[in-house]
C-alpha cells in the first residue's frame, strides 16, 4: 500500500537517492544553514538534558531542541522529496511541529523564570488553544489540496489559526518579560532576574523571527524566506550559551563547550563529503585542523578556568566560615571581659574602701612600714579599678551599649576646672601644669560632659606619667570659621617616634619607650579616648618631634550651633 | 487539581500521537488526499482533437 501511494511524483523533480529524493531542487542554504543549526541545537539540548535528566527546565529545553530538529528535518524532507504523498505528509506535519516549538518555548521560558511547573489553569488554556491544530491535523483545514506541478501543499484555514497562536505566544512572552522586569515575580536575586529577562527576550525574538519568516514564506509562496527562520534559533542558542558562560545556568559550561566544539568539528568534517575540487578539499582540511587544535585549547582553558573558580569558591567558603567563627569568638571574648570585670569590681570596691580607711587612720594608727604597704595597696587597687573600668568601657563600645548623655556646655570652663583639679597631682610629681585659653567664642560644644572630662583627664594623666620633669600646658583654642574648638595638651616628656604616634590609638598599644617611665598601663586609655571622641563627632591626634622632645595631643570637637 | 495538571498535557501528547497516526494512515497508507495539476499544452491539444 505504501509503495503504491509513493508512486505519484511531483513533476518538477527526478528521484536520485533511493528513488525518493532529489537534492538538486533544494537551495544550497538548506544544507549550510538549516542542518548545522539543527545539529547544534540538538547537541546542546542533549548535553543540557544529560546534565540533569530530572530537571524540568533541562527536559523542556531538550524537547524544544528536539521539536526544532524534527521540524528542520521535515523541512529538508519537503524540499528534497519527490513522491507527492511524502511532501503532503510533511507539509501537514509542519503545522504540528511549529505548534510544539511554540509550546515548548513558552513552557521552557515559564519554567526557567518561575522555577516551577505551569499551573493547572495555564495548562488547560494551552490545551484548549492547541487542540484544534492537533485534532484537525489530518483534515483539509490543514492542507486542502496538493499542487503536483509546484510540489506544494495549498494550506487551509488552520494555518491562519496557527498565525494567531504564534502572535499569542510572543505576546505572552512579552507579558512575562514585563512582569519579571517590574518585580511581580519573586526571583532569588538580581542575577537570576537578569537571566530570566535575557532568556525571555531571546525566546520572544527567536519565535518572532522564526514565525514571521515562516508565515511570510507560506503566505507569499516565496519559500526561500523560510530559510531565514533558523537564524532566530541561532540567536536563541547564542543567548543560552551566554547565560551558561556568564551565570552558569544549568551548570554545564564545560559540557556545552565540548558539545559546541564537537558539533563544529563534525560540521566542518562533513564538508569533505560535499566538496569535490582538490583546492576546496585542502581548504576544508586546513579549517578542520585549525578547528580541532582551537577546540582542544578552548576546552582545556575552560577546564582550567572551572577548576580555578571551584578552588576560589571553596576558599571563599572556608574564609567566610572562619570569619563567622572569629566574630563568634570576639563576641564571646567581649561578653567574658564584661562579666569578669563586673565580678572583679565589687570586691575591689571593698578593698579600696577599707585600704583608704586604714590609711586615713580610721582603725587606729599603724607603724610607718605598715602605712607604706597600705598606701601601695590603695594605689594598686585604684589602678586596678581604672583598668577594670577601661575593660568594661571597651566591651561596652564593642557591643554598642555605651550610652552618651549629650548636653551643651562651655568647653573652656570645663577644662579650666579639670586642670585645677589635676594640678595638685602634677605638683606632687614636681611638674608644672598650666592652662590658657585662646578662644574667641564661648566654646560651647554638644557632648557628654562626663565622658569628655574622662578623655581629657586621661590625656593629661598620660602627659604627667610620661613627663619625668618639666611642664604640661593645656590650651583651649577655637576656629570660628571651621566651627571647631581644640584642646591642646603639650608636654616636655619622653616624646615618641613618628611610627609610634601613628599607631598609638590602637587597642592595647603602648609606646615602645613607655615602660622606661611608667610600668602601669593597659594600652586602652587612648583607644577609648578615640572611640568616645568619635562617637561625639570629635577627633584626637598625637604628634612629637621625636624621642625625648615632648609630645602634643590635640582634641578637636565641633562647636555647638 | 493535581489530576488536572497531570492529565491535561498527557491528553495533548496522546492526541498528538493519534493525530499523526491518522495522518500517516490517510496520506501515506491510503493516499487519500486531493491533488491538482495544470493541464499541459499537449493535453489541451489532445482534448481539442477528441472534441473535433
Amino acid at each position: 500500500m505504501l509503495s503504491e501511494t509513493l508512486q505519484l511524483a511531483c513533476t518538477d523533480a527526478t528521484p536520485q537517492f533511493f528513488g525518493l529524493f532529489d537534492t538538486s531542487v533544494a537551495p544550497p542554504l538548506l544544507f549550510y544553514a538549516y542542518i548545522p543549526i539543527a545539529l547544534i541545537s540538538l547537541v546542546v539540548g542533549i548535553f543540557i538534558f544529560i546534565k540533569d535528566v530530572k530537571g524540568r527546565s533541562n527536559r523542556l529545553f531538550f524537547l524544544l531542541a528536539a521539536s526544532f530538529t524534527l521540524f528542520i528535518f521535515n523541512e529538508t524532507q519537503l524540499w528534497i522529496s519527490v513522491p507527492a504523498a511524502l511532501v503532503y505528509f510533511g507539509w501537514s506535519l509542519s503545522l504540528l511541529l511549529l505548534l510544539y516549538i511554540h509550546f515548548f518555548s513558552f513552557y521552557f521560558a515559564y519554567s526557567f523564570v518561575y522555577g516551577r511547573d505551569m499551573t493547572p489553569f495555564v495548562k488547560v488554556v494551552i490545551f484548549c488553544i492547541a487542540s484544534p491544530v492537533i485534532l484537525l491535523l489530518p483534515t483539509k483545514f490543514n492542507v486542502s489540496i496538493f499542487d503536483l506541478d509546484a510540489c506544494e501543499g495549498i494550506t487551509g484555514g488552520l494555518w491562519y489559526y496557527y498565525y494567531f497562536v504564534s502572535c499569542l505566544t510572543v505576546t505572552a512572552l512579552i507579558g512575562l518579560t514585563l512582569t519579571t522586569i517590574f518585580h511581580r515575580i519573586k526571583v532569588q536575586d538580581r542575577s537570576s532576574k537578569k537571566q530570566s529577562v535575557y532568556l525571555l527576550v531571546a525566546t520572544a525574538v527567536f519565535l518572532t523571527i522564526f514565525s514571521a519568516s515562516y508565515s511570510f514564506g507560506e503566505i507569499t509562496g516565496a519559500f526561500e524566506i523560510n530559510l531565514v527562520g533558523p537564524i532566530g534559533m541561532l540567536f536563541f542558542i547564542g543567548v543560552l550559551a551566554y547565560l551558561i558562560v556568564q551565570y552558569q545556568a544549568f551548570d554545564i559550561k564545560l559540557a556545552a563547550t565540548q558539545a559546541l566544539v564537537a558539533t563544529l568539528i563534525i560540521i566542518i568534517g562533513s564538508q569533505f563529503f560535499f566538496v569535490e575540487s582538490s583546492v576546496n578539499q585542502v581548504l576544508v582540511g586546513v579549517t578542520f585542523t585549525i578547528a580541532c587544535i582551537g577546540g582542544y585549547f578552548l576546552v582545556k582553558s575552560v577546564m582550567r578556568e572551572i577548576k580555578q573558580r571551584e578552588q576560589i569558591e571553596r576558599l571563599a567558603k572556608d574564609l567566610a566560615k572562619a570569619n563567622k567563627r572569629l566574630r563568634e569568638l570576639d563576641q564571646l571574648k567581649t561578653e567574658f571581659v564584661s562579666i569578669a570585670s563586673h565580678q572583679l569590681r565589687s570586691p575591689l570596691t571593698a578593698i579600696r574602701g577599707y585600704a583608704s580607711m586604714l590609711v586615713d587612720g580610721d582603725f587606729g594608727t599603724f607603724p610607718e612600714k605598715a602605712r607604706d604597704a597600705l598606701m601601695r595597696i590603695d594605689e594598686s587597687s585604684r589602678f586596678m579599678a581604672i583598668s577594670i573600668d577601661d575593660f568594661l568601657n571597651v566591651s561596652r563600645i564593642e557591643s554598642g551599649s555605651m550610652k552618651y548623655e549629650i548636653s551643651n556646655f562651655s568647653l573652656a570652663d570645663e577644662i579650666s576646672r579639670l586642670v585645677d583639679d589635676l594640678r595638685p597631682a602634677a605638683v606632687k610629681r614636681g611638674l608644672v601644669l598650666t592652662y590658657s585659653s585662646k578662644a574667641e567664642t564661648d566654646t560651647h560644644v554638644s557632648a557628654d560632659v562626663g565622658k569628655l572630662r574622662q578623655v581629657v583627664q586621661n590625656v593629661i594623666d598620660n602627659a604627667m606619667k610620661y613627663t619625668p620633669k618639666g611642664k604640661i600646658t593645656v590650651t583651649v583654642a577655637d576656629d570660628a570659621k571651621a566651627k571647631k574648638v581644640r584642646i591642646i595638651v603639650q608636654d616636655t616628656g619622653i616624646g615618641m617616634s613618628e611610627e609610634t604616634a601613628a599607631k598609638l590609638f590602637g587597642k592595647f598599644v603602648r609606646a615602645s619607650n613607655a615602660n622606661t617611665v611608667n610600668v602601669h598601663g593597659t594600652g586602652l586609655g587612648l583607644y577609648l579616648a578615640k572611640q568616645m571622641l568619635e562617637a561625639m563627632h570629635g577627633t584626637i591626634t598625637a604628634s612629637s618631634e621625636g624621642d625625648g622632645k615632648g609630645s602634643t595631643f590635640t582634641i578637636e570637637l565641633p562647636l555647638a550651633h | 487539581m493535581k489530576l488536572v495538571s497531570d492529565w491535561t498535557l498527557r491528553c495533548m501528547y496522546i492526541l498528538t500521537v493519534v493525530s499523526i497516526a491518522a495522518l500517516f494512515y490517510k496520506v501515506l497508507w491510503l493516499g487519500d488526499y486531493e491533488t491538482f495539476s495544470e493541464p499541459t499544452d499537449e493535453t489541451e491539444i489532445l482534448d481539442i482533437d477528441s472534441e473535433m
